[in-house]
C-alpha cells in the first residue's frame, strides 16, 4: 500500500475551506496543516473541528517530514513566489488556476449530489405510488438505499454509491449480472424500456423474461460464459465489440417489448476485479427502432432507385442495339433481297434437268433465309423497350405458347406432363413477349429430344424464403426476401447441358446446333425479355439427363 | 388479255432490274422502274400503273412521302401501293394482316412467288 500523501493548505478562505473539506474526506490524503493569518477564517475553523493543526505562518510546516504538496489558495502571486524559493526539494506547489479549478469541480459535485438526492427522492415516491396500489400514498422521503439491491457478498459493488447512482440514473437502459448470472442492477431506464421492474428481477437469473418467452441467454450471459458459438440462433445481427475485448454487440427486433415493437441494440462488456477475475457483466440496451425504420426505408428507396437505374441502362442498351439492328437490317436485307430475286431469276432460266444447279440455288436461298432470321432476332432486341404490361394468368400464357408449338410436339413423339397449380397469382406481363419466351424454351426442349421424351411444365406461386438459386445468381437483386413470386419450370428428358455451358446458353450466338439448327439467339432474347419483366431465368441440368429452365416472375400487385 | 402495269420505285438498281426481269418473264405484267422517289412520283401520272411497289427508305424523297403526295392528287389517289421494307419483321407484317398505315406491306428479302401473290391480291 502506498503511503498517504501529505499536504499543506495555505489560505483558509472560502476556497481553502473547500479544499480542507474535500481532502479531509479522502483516505489517501493527510492534511498536515492549514495556514492563515486570520485565525477566524472558515478553513481554520473547520480544521480545528477536524483536529488538523493550524498556524498563521506557513514556515511552521515547511520542513515537516514527508510533505508532498502545498496548495496555495490565497490567490497571491507574491506568496507563490516565496513558496517556490523556500520549498524543500520534491514538494509540489499547486496554486492559482489549478486551485480555482479544483474549487469549481467541488461546486459542480455539490450540485450533482444535490440533484441526485432530489431524483432519488422523486423516484422513491413514484415507486411508492405504483407499489401502493389502492392503499393511501405515503411518499418515502429518505434517500434510497441502493445497497439493498446488491447482494451482500458482492463487496466490490457495495463501496461506491456514486457508481450505483451512475448506473441507476443513466439515461441508457442498463443492467448488470454477476458471474452466477444473478441480476445486480436493473436501472430505471431499463425498467422503462422493457416494462419489467427491477424488484422482480434483482437477485434472480430471470432477466431473460424481460425479452423472451422461453429461457435463453442474453448478451451479458454470453459474455459471462465467454461462449460465442451459435450466436446466429439468438440474434439477427451480432459481432464482437469494437471497443472492449470480449465485449459483445447484438441487434434484433422484439415485438411488444415494453408495449411496443422495438429494434434493440445490445452491448455487453465483462467486468473484472482488481485481480482480473471475471465477476460481472454489464449490458446496455438501446432502442433504435426509429433509426432502423428510417434506415430500412432508405435501403428500400435505394433498391428502387437502383432498379430504376438498371432499367434505364437496360432500356438504353436495347435502344442502341435497336438502332443498330434497324441499321443493319436495312443494309443487309436489301442485298439479301437482290440475291433472292437473282436466285428466282436463275431458277426460271435453268432447264429442269440441271439438278446440281437447282441444288446450288436452293442452298443460296436457304442461306438468305438464315441471314434473314438473324436480322429478325436482332430486331427483337429493339422491340422490348415498350412492354405492354397487364396482369396475366401465367397458365393461360403457357397454354397458348404450347399451342403454338403443338404440331412439333406431336410429330416428334414428345409427351407433355403438366404439373400446374390452379390458383397461381397473376403476373404483370407482356403476354406476347412471354409467349415468345416459352416458345423458345419449348423449341429448345424439343430440339434436345430428337428421339422423343417428356416435357414437364410446372407453375406455382411461392414466397421467396431466402437466398436461393435464382436470387443469388442475380446481379440486379430485384427480388426481396419474403416477396411473393410466380415460378415456372420447364423440364425435359433430352441431352442436357454440360455444367460449363449453363451460363453461356444465355449469351447471344451461343449454339451447339451447327449450321442446320439455330443461330443461338433464342435464349438470349428470352433472358432479355425476362429481365425486362424484372424476373429471373436460369438453367439447371445434368448432362445426359435432361435440362430444366426456371423462370421467376414478380406477381401483379 | 391486258398486262397489268406495275411501277417499281426503289433506289436499289440491281433489285429493281431483277424484279423487272422476273415479273415480265411471267408475261402478266408490264414493269416500269424508277430509282428515286421524286422520279417515281412524276412517272406515276404518265404511266398510270395498276399498282406501285414502293420502297420506304430512299435518299431524296422517301416512300411514305411519295405515298402521301399520291394520295393528295385526284388522278393518283386510288392507285394501290404496296410498301417494300427492309426494316420491319415478317411477323410484324403478318400480325398486321399485311397492312401498315392502310397500305399492304412486304418485307425484304421477298420471294418472287410471294411478290406475285401480293400483286395479284392488290392490283386493280
Ligand atoms: N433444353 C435444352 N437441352 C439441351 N440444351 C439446350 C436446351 N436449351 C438450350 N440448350 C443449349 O443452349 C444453346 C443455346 O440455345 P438458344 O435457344 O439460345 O439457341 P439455339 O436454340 O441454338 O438457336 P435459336 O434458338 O436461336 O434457334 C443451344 O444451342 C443448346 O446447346
Ligand atoms: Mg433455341
Amino acid at each position: 500500500m502506498a503511503e498517504k500523501a501529505k499536504i499543506l493548505i495555505i489560505g483558509a478562505g472560502k476556497c481553502g475551506r473547500a479544499l480542507v473539506e474535500l481532502f479531509s474526506k479522502i483516505e489517501k490524503i493527510t492534511i498536515i496543516g492549514v495556514v492563515d493569518f486570520n485565525q477566524d477564517a472558515p478553513g481554520i475553523k473547520l480544521a480545528k473541528t477536524l483536529n488538523i493543526p493550524t498556524a498563521v505562518d506557513y514556515r511552521e510546516f515547511m520542513n515537516k517530514a514527508g510533505l508532498n504538496c502545498i496548495f496555495n489558495s490565497t490567490g497571491k502571486a507574491q506568496i507563490e513566489e516565496e513558496l517556490m524559493l523556500s520549498k524543500p526539494a520534491g514538494v509540489e506547489v499547486i496554486g492559482g488556476c489549478s486551485v480555482n479549478l479544483i474549487q469549481e469541480l467541488i461546486k459542480e459535485r455539490e450540485k450533482v449530489e444535490q440533484q441526485l438526492k432530489g431524483l432519488a427522492q422523486r423516484r422513491n415516491n413514484v415507486v411508492g405510488n405504483i407499489d401502493a396500489g389502492s392503499t393511501p400514498i405515503i411518499p418515502k422521503m429518505e434517500p434510497p438505499d441502493f445497497n439493498k439491491q446488491v447482494k451482500k457478498d458482492e463487496d466490490f459493488w457495495g463501496k461506491d454509491k456514486l457508481i450505483e447512482s451512475i448506473i441507476q440514473n443513466s439515461a441508457v437502459a442498463t443492467f448488470v449480472i454477476n458471474s452466477q448470472h444473478k441480476v445486480l442492477y436493473w436501472n430505471v431506464a431499463c425498467e422503462e424500456l422493457t416494462g419489467t421492474k427491477a424488484k422482480d428481477l434483482l437477485g434472480t437469473s430471470g432477466h431473460w423474461k424481460a425479452f423472451y418467452s422461453h429461457q435463453r441467454p442474453c448478451v451479458a450471459d454470453i459474455v459471462i460464459d465467454n461462449s460465442f458459438v451459435d450466436l446466429d440462433k439468438f440474434y439477427k445481427v451480432y459481432r464482437g465489440s469494437t471497443l472492449i475485448p470480449n465485449g459483445l454487440h447484438a441487434e434484433d427486433w422484439y415485438s411488444k417489448l415494453g408495449g411496443k415493437d422495438r429494434y434493440i441494440v445490445f452491448d455487453a462488456a465483462p467486468i473484472y476485479d482488481t485481480e482480473g477475475k471475471l465477476i460481472a457483466a454489464i449490458e446496455t440496451l438501446q432502442d433504435i427502432t426509429e433509426r432502423k425504420k428510417a434506415e430500412d426505408e432508405l435501403k428500400k428507396a435505394y433498391t428502387r432507385l437502383k432498379e430504376m437505374q438498371n432499367q434505364v441502362i437496360q432500356a438504353e442498351k436495347l435502344n442502341t442495339i435497336g438502332q443498330l439492328a434497324s441499321g443493319v437490317a436495312h443494309e443487309v436485307r436489301n442485298p439479301l433481297g437482290i440475291i433472292l430475286q437473282g436466285v428466282n431469276y436463275l431458277e426460271n432460266k435453268i432447264p429442269a434437268k440441271e439438278g446440281d444447279v437447282f441444288e446450288t440455288l436452293t442452298m443460296l436461298k436457304d442461306s438468305v433465309k438464315r441471314a434473314d432470321k438473324i436480322i429478325n432476332t436482332l430486331l427483337d432486341f429493339s422491340r422490348f423497350t415498350n412492354l405492354d404490361l397487364r396482369p396475366e394468368d401465367i397458365n393461360s400464357i403457357l397454354e397458348s405458347s404450347l399451342s403454338l408449338v403443338r404440331i412439333k410436339f406431336e410429330s416428334s413423339n414428345i409427351d407433355i406432363i403438366p404439373e400446374i397449380k390452379k390458383d397461381v397469382p397473376k403476373v404483370l406481363a407482356d403476354r406476347n413477349k412471354l409467349e415468345q419466351v416459352f416458345v423458345n424454351i419449348f423449341l429448345n426442349a424439343i430440339q434436345a429430344m430428337p428421339e422423343g421424351g417428356n416435357i414437364t411444365i410446372r407453375s406455382y406461386g411461392k414466397k421467396l424464403e431466402g437466398i436461393e438459386n435464382g436470387t443469388s445468381r442475380r446481379e440486379e437483386g430485384y427480388f426481396m426476401i419474403g416477396e411473393k413470386v410466380v415460378v415456372v419450370e420447364i423440364e425435359d428428358t433430352g441431352v442436357g447441358i454440360p455444367e460449363e455451358n449453363l451460363k453461356k446458353v444465355f449469351e447471344p450466338f451461343f449454339t451447339t446446333k451447327g449450321l442446320t439448327g439455330g443461330v443461338g439467339l433464342g435464349l438470349s432474347v428470352t433472358k432479355n425479355i425476362i429481365h425486362m419483366h424484372r424476373g429471373i431465368i436460369y438453367a439447371e441440368s445434368r448432362f445426359g439427363h435432361g435440362a430444366k429452365v426456371t423462370v421467376i416472375l414478380k406477381i401483379a400487385e | 388479255m391486258d398486262r397489268k402495269r406495275i411501277l417499281v420505285i426503289d433506289d436499289e438498281e440491281n433489285f429493281t432490274k431483277l424484279i423487272k426481269w422476273n415479273l415480265e418473264k411471267t408475261g402478266k405484267y408490264e414493269i416500269r422502274v424508277e430509282n428515286s422517289g421524286l422520279l417515281g412520283f412524276s412517272a406515276t401520272k404518265e404511266f398510270k400503273p395498276h399498282l406501285i411497289l414502293l420502297d420506304i427508305l430512299m435518299p431524296d424523297m422517301d416512300g411514305s412521302e411519295v405515298a402521301f403526295q399520291l394520295k393528295c392528287d385526284e388522278d393518283t389517289k386510288d392507285i394501290p401501293i404496296v410498301f417494300l421494307t427492309a426494316v420491319a419483321k415478317k411477323e410484324e407484317v403478318e400480325a398486321n394482316s399485311g397492312v401498315i398505315g392502310g397500305h399492304p406491306f412486304i418485307a425484304k428479302p421477298v420471294e418472287l412467288e410471294q411478290l406475285i401473290d401480293v400483286i395479284e391480291r392488290n392490283a386493280y
